[in-house]
């Protein structure tokens, strides 16, 4: 007897360039226009860029210079991240009423397996167009989706009518759907695999790649070799695995030139450190691992990490961690570029094991914190905050 | 410097000091004992400037003076060789000379110069106390030290005279901040050690004395100009002492219990480990309950499942609900000796007490957690 293996229903949503579209939405005014997203210093990439702005060439993680050399005359605006994570979670709430298989690949495209919700609410596609329409009516935004029998193919067929499409990979048109394509649409064909493929191999399309023995393909690339085995002929077992778990809260920068001068560095510490403690209490957790990272001007990248012996969520405690781990890298002594800080070890809840010594000071500095964390909801965030990030803002 | 040695003495001898010997240290010298020949013997000293150990042993000596080598590499030659005895020879240019008469060894040492005086303070008041009794005051504290960094300093083991009912004992205390352990004991003539309000001894240097005496015998100990300096037979230990800034520990001792069990401590031991099979990071807590005649444990993870286990005990009163981790328990249970020990809890926001009769001086407390 063989066992029938079960045909997933498996559904990728992928938002119609996110940021952009919510930006275009919350200022109805730029409607039609070219509109890119992106870091606003001289060194930012483009995050977003609304299809009008496509059409320029500008496509994200592109220099920000170049896009403006493309497009002179594009809306350009700053990255809003609370605001899409905002739009973000009322999206991936609309996906939960279906299944309860949900799994945020990032801020802007999920996986869902209704394998189980057909009974309840239709068919796969039926499903799709459902929620197409609900995220439209709901959040005046539109998404593309995928619909196929698994992870791989569902996140192919989403990007292949974008924006607004609705592709359906039925379990028999696996082949004709994936044969044509080129064989960098495949995950883990970086440029290098691509080049030793299509140069040595003569492998330009996912067709091409299935002339070629298993054997071969296992020695010339190990393990990937296996799996692009697999995904050419559409194979994909991988679950849908919900939730997500938070596992680090973190946030970094760029800066627009090299920075060399300890207190300067000292001061970009401090405001990444608030940013992060402020983070950890909107989303109530505390965390005890603090990690500094810190990338020189040759983008030589170094992380240093230590754990505290309690749990924090106050900006000072993760900046003096910071601080004591300065000795061990080589802030103001080798230009740096990027700095980087982050909390993980993450609990749920201030300090569930009780401490023996009650401090005083840490219980006046976390009723602070949240007052201050109250006025900056109410009045933004630049109206209160450490008084030696003053003059950043001059 | 030239020496005839008994391999067997000086391999013993190296090994001690190698402990102390940094694995990974910026500075080269300090991965090196020196050796310096003088008389009818010789001293070995290792130091991670922290904390430093001299050993001295009988020795032909040939010639006097003073050589560095490096603490592995002598130590593995000495553990490769069969022979009885060695030969250890100064060349020029700190070129140094080992051989057992088969094997011949030329190693380029650093200059003995360089080395890092280990200066003792003189006139240290001292009190001469029984190893094995300062070894068990280190074991039962130790383990509660922690090197996590927190407001206060907890990454030593403090010391200090206690007056407890008009008797001076010494007393050992560490903390973690969760929980805390703390040892008494009667010492003759502990009233004379100048260690002012109490003193902090850093953990490695803790465990290097801990093993010193641990090995019996007597053991001198004193305190002075912020070190603590140990000798036994032979072997001289001095440790740099951490700067206090220990918490007023006495505060979180409960006075009194509103419930209290008395318990096989192994069988109490065997159920925490058995509760911490479904703990993790996330999931730490153990919830004990204890009603009439009865003590249940219970561990629950939501990703796993849950465990269960009720033992007999002594208790008639109000039912008591609390958690705990219960690595903490292991930790304390594992320190004791007792056959029977006793945990007395005041309310969920207070600490337990653990106390046995054969651990005479002996308290551990433990935070509970929130449920």
């Amino acid at each position: 007897m063989t066992v029938q293996p079960r045909e997933r229903r498996i559904i990728h949503m992928d938002m119609d360039a996110f940021y952009a579209a919510v930006e275009t939405l919350d200022r109805p005014e730029i409607k039609g226009r070219p509109v890119i997203v992106g870091g606003s210093s001289r060194r930012g990439v483009v995050s977003s860029a609304s299809y009008e702005a496509r059409a320029y060439g500008i496509h994200s993680a592109q220099p920000i210079a170049t896009a403006k050399r493309l497009c002179p005359d594009g809306v350009f605006l700053p990255v809003r991240m609370r605001r899409y994570q905002e739009v973000s979670s009322r999206i991936m709430e609309i996906f939960g009423r279906f299944t309860p298989l949900v799994e945020p690949v990032s801020i802007d495209e999920a996986f869902l397996d209704v394998t189980g919700s057909e009974r309840l609410f239709g068919s796969v596609v039926e499903i799709a167009g459902a929620l197409k329409k609900l995220v439209l009516e709901e959040t005046g935004l539109t998404v593309s989706a995928g619909v196929a029998p698994n992870k791989f193919l569902a996140k192919i067929a989403s990007d292949m009518d974008k924006p607004d499409g609705l592709t359906v990979v039925e379990p028999g048109m696996v082949a004709a759907f994936l044969d044509p394509l080129p064989i960098d649409r495949l995950w883990g064909v970086g440029e290098a695999t691509r080049r030793t493929l299509t140069g040595t191999l003569g492998v330009r399309r996912i067709g091409d790649l299935k002339r070629l023995p298993r054997g071969l393909l296992e020695r010339r690339f190990g393990k990937l070799g296996l799996r692009l085995y697999d995904l050419a002929r559409g194979r994909d077992e991988r679950e849908v695995v919900p939730g997500h778990e938070v596992k680090s809260i973190g946030h970094e920068r760029t800066y627009p030139e090299d920075i060399l001068d300890p207190d300067r560095a000292r001061r970009e510490i401090l405001y990444l450190a608030d940013l992060v403690a402020r983070r950890l209490r909107r989303k109530g957790f505390s965390g005890k691992t603090v990690t500094l990272k810190v990338k020189y001007a040759d983008f030589t990248l170094r992380t240093r990490s230590s754990t505290l012996a309690l749990g924090t969520d106050d900006a000072r405690e993760i900046y003096a961690a910071c601080l004591a781990l300065l000795p061990r890298t080589e802030v103001g002594r080798r230009p740096l570029r990027l700095l980087g800080v982050s909390v993980s070890n993450l609990e749920r809840e201030m300090d569930r094991q009780l401490a023996l010594f009650q401090d005083e000071r840490r219980l006046k500095k976390r009723r602070l914190n949240l007052a201050t964390d109250r006025v900056q909801e109410k009045f933004g965030d630049r109206v209160i905050g450490p008084g030696s990030l003053l003059e950043k803002d001059e | 410097m030239e020496i005839k040695i008994n391999r067997d003495d000086l391999l013993r001898s190296v090994a001690r000091v190698q402990n102390i010997i940094e694995k990974r240290s910026n500075m080269p010298i300090l991965s090196t004992v020196l050796m310096t020949a003088e008389g009818s013997h010789i001293t070995l000293s290792a130091t991670d400037l922290e904390l430093g150990l001299r050993q001295t042993l009988p020795a032909q000596v040939g010639k006097e003076g003073s050589v560095t080598i490096s603490g592995r590499k002598l130590f593995e030659i000495l553990k490769e060789s069969k022979k009885e005895q060695v030969e250890i020879r100064a060349r020029e240019n700190n070129w140094v000379h080992i051989t057992d008469q088969v094997a011949r060894f030329n190693l380029a040492c650093m200059p003995p110069e360089d080395f890092p005086a280990i200066a003792a303070p003189e006139e240290v008041v001292s009190i001469t106390l029984d190893g094995v009794l300062l070894g068990e005051m280190i074991s039962k504290t130790i383990y509660a030290v922690t090197m996590e960094e927190a407001g206060f300093k907890l990454s030593g083991v403090f010391v200090e005279k206690a007056a407890v009912e008009g008797e001076t004992f010494l007393r050992m205390v560490a903390t973690d901040g969760h929980r805390l352990s703390m040892v008494d004991h009667r010492v003759p003539g502990v009233e004379t050690l100048e260690m002012g309000s109490g003193v902090m001894i850093p953990k490695k240097g803790m465990a290097e004395l801990g093993k010193l005496a641990g090995e019996g015998g007597e053991v001198e100990l004193g305190f002075k100009q912020n070190t603590c300096l140990a000798r036994k037979g032979d072997a001289f230990l001095m440790i740099r002492l951490l700067e206090t800034k220990f918490p007023d520990y006495r505060l979180v001792i409960p006075k009194e219990e509103t419930c209290s069990v008395s318990l096989d401590r192994i069988a109490l031991l065997d159920a925490m480990r058995k509760m911490v099979i479904l703990s993790n990071e996330r999931y730490r807590a153990v919830k004990v309950s204890i009603q009439d005649g009865e003590m249940e444990l219970v561990s629950t993870n939501p990703d796993l499942g849950d465990a269960q286990e009720t033992m007999a005990v002594d208790y008639r009163g109000d039912a008591l609900e609390m958690g705990f981790n219960a690595r903490y328990f292991i930790d304390v249970l594992q320190a004791m000796e007792s056959e029977s020990v006793r945990l007395g809890f005041a309310d969920p926001s207070k600490p337990c007490l653990i106390r046995g009769e054969a651990d005479s001086g002996f308290l551990g407390l433990i935070m509970p957690m929130r449920l």
